[in-house]
């Protein structure tokens, strides 16, 4: 009983694990896991600068990376319904993005002030991708640990900056005329 | 020219005992002699590079020595008990496993091996035709094992540099 109640405790923390146990044989799709200890090999590079060394930093704090992608994906809409509809609730929509050519969601969990999962979904004319990245997560660092690692898609989340840096600086301005 | 080709590739095949990174790689060229089964050092590799392919050269930055295996299915008896044999044999030399991929019908297995001073890294790039076995004294940069991978998988491969490296 007590072993049955931890399964389904653990296997609800991972927002995509019943999504990937559905479609991670399916040959069809590209699958990627990345461990903890390719992440902690970060922490060994030599940072050329000091905006470098906060993402190496950033980067050595994740514990896992898993993606589904599918290209030429005649289901990518349905795919990605289907992906947002298992997500759990308790994940908060941090971005969206719509153009001609794809959807786009960013999603977090936060526990204890920090955010400890961003789940990337992407449906496109005929492409699929979702992404969990899991660990401690530094937002502001996010888009730049794309990166550096070559994750496509989360580049998009520089535009996340450049909205959140122009809010701030809104907010410093009305506060400089405040004072 | 051509001279220069026969002294790298005779550098590159030469069998040094001594350059074997793994017991597990040395024992199953052992139980497949035929196996194309190649050496390389960090400045054979570079001259590989004929065509001064940057990423290439960042790939390599950090590699002292490589081993390359390549069993072609069609000619010995690998099936996948013997491939979960071989990744068990590398776990107990305490390879762990960093990252795994499928694209398109290839298995991509990237294990590290972290002894201090020397560290080891281990490439599986199985497929339903053939397994290859990168095995490296050193390690490829983590910042750049993705897009390493994927040159694997891409027409400029490793395989191809050694082929044309041969021919």
């Amino acid at each position: 009983m007590f072993l049955a109640t931890s399964l389904s405790a653990a296997y609800g923390q991972d927002a995509i694990s019943k999504f990937f146990s559905k479609y991670e044989n399916d040959e069809s799709f590209t699958n990627v896991n990345v461990s903890s200890r390719m992440f902690g090999l970060f922490t060994k590079m030599e940072a050329e600068t000091p905006e470098d060394k906060e993402v190496l930093e950033a980067i050595s704090k994740l514990k896992g990376l898993k993606i589904l992608a599918k290209e030429n994906a005649r289901n990518s809409r349905e795919l990605y319904r289907e992906a947002l509809s298992l997500l759990p609730k308790n994940y908060e929509e941090l971005m969206s993005v719509r153009d001609q050519d794809k959807d786009m969601k960013f999603l977090i969990q936060e526990s204890g002030g920090k955010i400890s999962e961003m789940v990337m979904v992407l449906g496109g004319n005929n492409e699929f991708v979702i992404l969990s990245l899991f660990g401690e997560i530094d937002l502001k660092q996010i888009s730049r640990i794309g990166s550096r690692m070559n994750i496509n898609g989360l580049e998009s989340l520089e535009k996340m900056e450049g909205t959140q840096q122009k809010k701030e600086g809104a907010n410093d301005n009305s506060r400089g005329r405040q004072n | 020219m051509k001279a220069i080709h026969y002294l790298l590739l005779t550098m590159a095949m030469f069998p040094l005992i001594s350059m074997a990174q793994s017991s597990t790689t040395e024992k199953l060229q052992q139980q497949y002699p035929n196996a194309l089964n190649l050496f390389f050092y960090h400045n054979t590799l570079r001259m590989i590079n004929q065509q001064e392919n940057e990423a290439f050269d960042d790939f390599i930055k950090d590699i002292e020595k490589m081993r390359f295996l390549l069993i072609k299915k069609s000619e010995h008896l690998f099936n996948a008990q013997a491939y979960a044999d071989l990744v068990a044999d590398y776990q107990a030399e305490h390879f762990e496993p960093i990252m795994t991929a499928r694209h398109e019908g290839r298995n991509f297995d990237v294990y590290l091996k972290d002894a201090g001073k020397s560290k080891g890294m281990l490439v599986l790039v199985n497929d339903a035709e053939s397994l290859w076995i990168l095995d490296i004294l050193g390690t490829i940069a983590p910042d750049k094992v993705g897009s390493f991978l994927s040159t694997l998988d891409k027409n400029t491969d490793i395989s191809q540099k050694i082929s044309e490296f041969i021919d």
